[in-house]
């Protein structure tokens, strides 16, 4: 199941997306401000009928904001060798482990982002 | 297919990148001018040096250990380079460090680093200079040696040992000498030297420039949204969005009340 601070971070983007702000989905879900805030920064939990009221207003399917396999960045990339690349660390520490995952993270996040300059026509 | 000896293809590298015999002190800027994608970042352990990676969607990624001393990283960089040129369509993915040096993907590595970094004929220079060609090398010639390759001590000595400059008996009373103190009395800065402490817990990993220009390119050609910026820097959505600022772009969200939050409400 997908946690808190995953579908937080997936609703503030699929309304950023949509161009809407906090203000005027606050006015339309009947909801203080705060607490679209609070939502989207994975401090309060969502209720589905309002998850269900976002994703009608931003025109995403529910079912995007909950798929499972988005929140594990890391083991969701096709193109880097993950598994090899943790496997050869040897017997690493927790905290090691953690910076070669942000490690690998970062490329993907290298590469993704020459892509979608690429795509925009921006270079790279 | 014949492989090339470390010392050969290090110096085919050397040539195609038309080095001489200069030391190379910034090869964090070489790999990235070679298309590599550099990170430096702390890990907890020092017996882990870095990593490569590489794939045909991110490319060759590497990783270098800043918490050991900048002399190994520099060696680490030359290491990864290696892999880079020799293995990166064979071995697609590789930590090194102390568990896996004997392995001979490894020692070739490390030996291609060396030559790489240290020429014969830039060290026949060097050696020529202090006037120890005749024999007679000390420990204040490594220390001279190693500045002037940016590399450390042991790793000199180490070298030194393999060109024929220092046999076995010379390498063992050399290799234990108290190196930072050397320095100091040579003149150079041993904190020059100094290795970079583990991060906190909750500390993101700094950024490499060329990624956090590429984010601020994307957020601001509109390729990215702001929780996707903020993602990639390891930021939350303020800080993202005061770093934006800082940078001197502007904010693209429908109200600047949208990235603050609950804080600027209370």
């Amino acid at each position: 199941m997908v946690g808190r601070r995953e579908l937080a971070a997936r609703i503030a983007d699929a309304r950023e997306r949509a161009g809407v702000s906090q203000v005027e989905v606050a006015e339309r879900l009947k909801l203080p401000r705060s607490a679209i805030s609070k939502m989207e920064n994975g401090e309060q939990r969502i209720e589905s009928l309002v998850l269900a009221a976002m994703a009608g207003l931003y025109a995403v399917p529910v079912a995007s904001l909950l798929a499972e396999g988005n929140e594990d960045r890391i083991a969701d990339r096709e193109g880097l060798p993950v598994e090899a690349l943790l496997r050869s660390a040897g017997d690493v520490a927790t905290e090691d482990r953690g910076v070669l995952e942000e490690f690998l993270g970062m490329c993907q996040d290298y590469a993704d982002l020459k892509q979608a300059l690429k795509g925009a026509g921006g270079g790279g | 297919m014949l492989e090339l000896g470390p010392e050969t293809f290090a110096a085919e590298a050397r040539q195609r990148l038309g080095l001489g015999v200069r030391p190379v002190w910034d090869m964090v800027a070489l790999l990235e001018e070679e298309g590599v994608f550099v990170v430096e970042a702390p890990f907890e352990s020092n017996n882990l040096f870095g990593a490569f990676t590489y794939s045909e969607e991110t490319g060759p990624c590497v990783l270098i250990n800043t918490h050991c001393t900048r002399g190994r990283q520099t060696t680490t960089a030359a290491h990864e380079y290696c892999h880079n040129l020799k293995d990166r369509e064979r071995i697609r993915a590789i930590v090194c460090g102390r568990h896996n040096e004997d392995e001979e993907v490894e020692r070739y590595a490390y030996a291609f680093a060396r030559h790489f970094l240290m020429p014969r004929e830039g060290v026949l220079q060097v050696l020529d200079d202090l006037g120890s060609l005749g024999g007679g090398i000390d420990e204040e010639d490594v220390v001279h040696l190693r500045w002037h390759f940016r590399v450390s001590y042991r790793v000199a000595l180490l070298h030194l040992m393999q060109l024929g400059f220092v046999g076995r008996p010379e390498y063992n009373r050399l290799k234990d000498a108290g190196v930072w103190s050397l320095d100091r009395r040579l003149g150079y800065d041993p904190d020059e030297d100094r290795k970079e402490a583990p991060k906190q817990d909750a500390e993101p990993l700094r950024r490499p420039r060329p990624l956090v220009e590429l984010a601020v390119k994307a957020y601001e050609g509109g390729s990215i949204t702001l929780s996707r910026f903020a993602e990639v820097m390891g930021l939350d959505r303020v800080a993202a969005a005061d770093f934006l600022e800082d940078v001197g772009v502007g904010l693209r969200v429908p109200g600047r009340e949208d990235v603050a939050g609950e804080s600027e409400l209370a």
